[in-house]
């Protein structure tokens, strides 16, 4: 290794960098230090819906990076800040999402694959309703250093 | 028209603008599946996937590797999916890297003797597809409603 290559971050550097709060437990038995910064994303992305961010939300995607919501394909960066921005207005605002690892799987160099359970819990819920009990695909792709959101998929247990 | 002809004409079909050599190396995948989901045939729908692809479909399907999947469409054939064939066409292609790609389809499981989907049963799914030796396969496919049967959800 020359001495200008920088180990790949850990989990914790990458969650400090965005400002979000570690969750220990979230990893379950996903907890290599590969596994860990993977699944950094689904965190961030969490700490997007419980900021109601759009800008943070989207800033964890690549550029063409995309997004199923119901029944809307949006396929770039700019598409998912401005469908997350009006959802966030109404019929998003003061939900927050949480979710769970099931399989992380690494595809390729820099390509992994998670997929994780949870759901949405709309504003003034304390739990995730039945019917929206979900679990997703999640494609993370290593881009500058950082995993990024490369794809996201829900898929109805109901 | 030919029979060779007719076949040919369905394959453009389906591949639509999705033309290139590059394109239709992983969109073999979903062709494999549907010629062997046609024949009810749970081994050839399992070795579509890779050793420890995953499958998921709403109804609280989520299974792991070859071996549940073939377990999984062998009972599905013998109930639920018997006589049933699966549909697709290709919406979107994108390469990750030169061997992994992501597709979409939009499509649905066809009624026995349908040639249409119920758009009940309309879905869309995506194929985050492998290239390994050589051969693409799947890593994971899943499904989710189109159309009406999209409720909120993340």
């Amino acid at each position: 290794m020359s001495v200008t290559d920088s180990p790949p971050s850990r989990a914790s550097q990458i969650l400090a960098k965005h400002g979000v709060e570690e969750d220990f437990s979230f990893y379950r038995e996903f907890d290599s230090e590969e596994e860990k910064a993977v699944l950094t994303v689904p965190q961030r992305i969490q700490d997007g819906w419980r900021r109601n961010d759009a800008d943070f939300f989207a800033s964890h995607f690549v550029e063409n990076g995309s997004l199923l919501m119901q029944d809307n394909q949006l396929t770039s960066r700019e598409q998912i800040r401005e469908y997350m921005a009006a959802g966030f207005e109404s019929y998003f605002k003061g939900a927050r999402v949480t979710g769970w690892p099931l399989a992380v799987r690494f595809l390729s160099e820099g390509v992994a694959m998670a997929v994780t359970e949870g759901g949405i819990i709309l504003d003034g819920e304390t739990e995730i309703a039945p019917s929206r009990r979900i679990r997703a695909v999640w494609v993370v792709v290593e881009r500058d250093g950082e995993w990024k959101l490369f794809s996201h998929q829900s898929s109805p247990i109901s | 028209m030919t029979a060779v002809a007719d076949g040919q004409s369905k394959l453009d079909d389906y591949y639509g603008s999705f033309t290139s050599e590059k394109e239709k190396g992983p969109l073999g995948v979903p062709l494999r599946l549907i010629a062997a989901w046609a024949k009810n045939d749970a081994a050839g729908v399992a070795d579509s996937f890779t050793e420890d692809g995953i499958l998921i479909l709403p109804g609280d399907v989520l299974k792991q590797g070859r071996e549940e999947i073939r377990a999984f469409m062998t009972a599905a054939y013998a109930g639920p999916f018997k006589g049933t064939g699966v549909t697709g066409v290709p919406v979107d292609v994108r390469f990750v890297t030169d061997d992994v790609a992501l597709l979409r389809t939009h499509g649905g499981i066809l009624a026995p003797g349908e040639t249409e989907i119920d758009p009940e049963l309309a879905v869309r799914s995506t194929w985050v597809t492998v290239r390994v030796d050589g051969e693409w396969q799947l890593a994971a496919y899943q499904n989710s409603p189109r159309g009406s049967g999209a409720t909120l959800r993340w």
